[in-house]
C-alpha cells in the first residue's frame, strides 16, 4: 500500500510531468492576457462603432461583424502566421542584399538573414491578441450595447452639472456601462477560457499537448512507466481544471457586479 | 543611419541569426522512441540523441537539441529554424528534391504492419480495411500510392496517436518502420503483432540539412564515417535496437 503511493507520487512527479504541470501556466496566461486584450479591442471598437465620423463607425461595424463570423481555430492559424510574415517581409526590405537573397533556397523568408525564429513566448504573445481579436470583437458588441443601455437622464444630469464631454464618457458613462455590459462579458471570458485548449495548435506544447503525450500508451520501458492508452484519465484531469476556472470565474463575476452596482439605481441589476 | 537603426532593432528583436553561426542546431521530433523520445524528466533521449551527441563530440561542434513537429520539420529547416535533422528521417528522392542528407547512418529498414492478435485481414488482397500511417512519412506516401484505393488511409500526427487509435480499434492495421515497431511488439506482451509482408522502401536514415550547407553536410559525415569505423554507431544500435547489428563493421 505505501509502496504504491510512493509509486505513484514518484510517478506523478517525474519531470515530465512537472513539465506538464508547469505548461498550464501558459492556459492561464493566454487567458488572462486574452481577455485583458479582447475588453480594450472591445472598447476600441465600440467608441468607432458610436463614432460621429462615418469612416470610423465603419471601421468599428465592419471589425464587430467580420471578426465574429471568422472561426477562431482559423483566426488561430491565420493571424500569427500572416503577422510573422508581414514582420519578416519588412525586416527584408531593410536587411537583405542581393546576395543572401540570391543564397537563399527556401520559397521564404527572401534571405536567411530576414528570418524570425517564433518561440513558446512569441507564439503565446501572438495567440494572446489573436484571442484578443477574435473576443474582442464579440466585446465590441457588448459593450456598444451597454453604452446605449445606461439611461439618458443620468448622462443630461451629469452636463447639467456643468461636467465636460470627457468627463461625462469617464465619470458618469463608462463607469455606469459595466453593470450593463458584465453578463455579456462573462460570456465572452468564458468562451476566451474554452479557446486556450487551441494553443497547441501554434507548437505551445501546453497542457492538452502534454495529456496527448504522457496519455498516449507506451510499451518501452525505457522511455518510462509502461502503460496503455490513458489519454481519458489525462483529459479528465484537463476537465477538472476548467470547471475549477469556471466556478472561479463566477465567483469573480459576481464579486465584480457586486462592486460596479455600488450606488447604482438600476434595474439591470437584477 | 536609419536603416542601420532599424537593422539593429531588427536585429535585437530577432536573436540575431547571424551570432548563432557557432552552435549546431538539431531539431528532432520527440515522440518516436526508441529513435528519439522525451525521457521521464521531460529532456530529449533515444538513439538519435545519443548518436548526433557522439558526431558532435568527433567535430568538435557545439550542439543543441530542438524539438518540433514531425510534419513542419522540413519546412522549419528549410527557413533556418535549426540547422539539421536527426529524426528516423529515411532518404528518398523526394525528399532529396527539397533538403540534402548525410549518409545514412541506420541502414535500410523494411517496413512492416502491425495488427492486433486474430486479425483477419488480408493482406495478398488488402481491401476493406483502415491502415494508420503517421502523416509525411514514406509509409504514407507509399499507403496513398499503393493501398489507397479499396482502403481507407487514416493520416497521424505522431506515431503515439497512431499506436493509440490501434489499441482503441480505430484502426484496422499500422504501417510503421520496422525499426520503430520491433521494440514495441517484443514490449507489447502479445497485443500487437507483425502481419502481412515486410516492404522495403526508403533508403535508409540519415540527418537531413538544407543544401547550400556543404561545410556542416562534410563535418557530420566525415564524424559519421569515424563513428562507423570506430563501432560506435553500431554499439548505439546495439543499445538501442535490442542487440540489431552489426550493419558498418569494417
Amino acid at each position: 500500500m505505501l509502496d504504491d503511493i510512493a509509486f505513484w507520487v514518484s510517478y506523478l512527479t517525474n519531470g515530465k510531468h512537472l513539465t506538464w504541470y508547469a505548461s498550464f501556466q501558459f492556459t492561464i496566461f493566454a487567458a488572462l492576457m486574452g481577455g485583458t486584450l479582447a475588453v480594450i479591442f472591445g472598447l476600441i471598437g465600440a467608441t468607432l462603432k458610436s463614432s460621429r465620423h462615418l469612416p470610423l463607425r465603419m471601421i468599428g461595424s465592419f471589425y464587430s461583424a467580420i471578426v465574429r463570423g471568422v472561426p477562431d481555430v482559423l483566426f488561430f492559424l491565420f493571424f500569427p502566421l500572416a503577422f510573422e510574415q508581414a514582420v519578416e517581409w519588412i525586416v527584408a526590405t531593410q536587411v537583405c542584399t542581393p546576395e543572401t537573397i540570391a543564397a537563399q533556397t527556401a520559397p521564404w523568408p527572401p534571405c536567411r538573414e530576414a528570418n524570425w525564429f517564433l518561440g513558446t513566448s512569441e507564439y503565446l504573445m501572438l495567440a494572446s491578441v489573436s484571442l484578443g481579436l477574435v473576443y474582442g470583437a464579440f466585446a465590441t458588441n457588448v459593450i456598444h450595447g451597454a453604452m446605449r443601455s445606461v439611461p439618458h437622464g443620468q448622462l443630461e444630469a451629469a452636463r447639467a452639472y456643468g461636467m465636460s464631454a470627457s468627463q461625462v464618457l469617464w465619470r458618469v458613462h463608462i463607469r455606469q456601462m459595466w453593470v450593463y455590459a458584465l453578463p455579456g462579458l462573462s460570456n465572452v471570458w468564458m468562451l476566451i477560457v474554452k479557446a486556450t485548449s487551441l494553443l497547441s495548435l501554434l507548437q505551445i506544447a501546453d497542457i492538452v499537448l502534454w495529456a496527448d503525450r504522457l496519455g498516449a500508451p507506451n510499451f518501452l520501458p525505457a522511455v518510462g512507466l509502461v502503460h496503455d492508452d490513458w489519454r481519458w484519465r489525462y483529459y479528465l484531469v484537463l476537465f477538472v481544471f476548467y470547471i475549477l476556472v469556471t466556478w472561479l470565474s463566477e465567483r469573480a463575476f459576481d464579486a465584480l457586479m457586486r462592486r460596479t452596482g455600488r450606488g447604482i439605481l438600476s434595474e439591470a441589476r437584477g | 543611419m536609419k536603416k542601420l537603426v532599424l537593422a539593429a532593432v531588427a536585429a535585437l528583436a530577432l536573436g540575431t541569426p547571424a551570432m548563432a553561426q557557432e552552435a549546431v542546431r538539431i531539431a528532432t521530433e520527440g515522440a518516436y522512441a526508441p529513435w528519439n523520445f522525451l525521457d521521464d524528466s521531460g529532456a530529449p533521449a533515444g538513439f538519435e540523441i545519443d548518436l548526433g551527441n557522439a558526431i558532435c563530440e568527433k567535430a568538435a561542434l557545439s550542439c543543441e537539441w530542438i524539438i518540433n513537429d514531425w510534419d513542419s520539420i522540413i519546412p522549419n529547416l528549410l527557413a533556418g529554424n535549426y540547422d539539421l535533422i536527426m529524426a528516423g528521417m529515411s532518404i528518398t528522392e523526394e525528399r532529396l528534391a527539397t533538403i540534402d542528407f548525410t549518409q545514412n547512418y541506420f541502414p535500410p529498414d523494411p517496413s512492416k504492419f502491425v495488427a492486433a492478435p486474430g486479425s483477419t485481414l488480408d493482406f495478398a488482397n488488402l481491401s476493406g480495411a483502415r491502415i494508420g500511417v503517421q502523416g509525411g512519412t514514406i509509409q504514407a506516401a507509399y499507403a496513398e500510392a499503393n493501398l489507397a484505393s479499396g482502403n481507407t488511409v487514416v493520416s497521424f500526427t505522431t506515431a503515439d496517436q497512431n499506436m493509440a487509435d490501434l489499441m482503441a480499434g480505430n484502426v484496422d492495421t499500422i504501417l510503421a518502420d520496422g525499426a520503430y515497431l520491433e521494440p514495441v511488439v517484443a514490449a507489447s506482451n502479445g497485443a500487437i503483432e507483425f502481419v502481412g509482408e515486410d516492404i522495403l522502401i526508403g533508403g535508409g536514415v540519415g540527418a537531413g540539412l538544407r543544401k547550400d550547407d556543404a561545410d556542416l553536410k562534410t563535418k557530420i559525415d566525415d564524424a559519421l564515417t569515424a563513428l562507423k569505423a570506430d563501432g560506435t554507431v553500431d554499439t548505439l544500435i546495439a543499445k538501442w535496437f535490442d542487440g540489431k547489428g552489426p550493419y558498418f563493421a569494417e
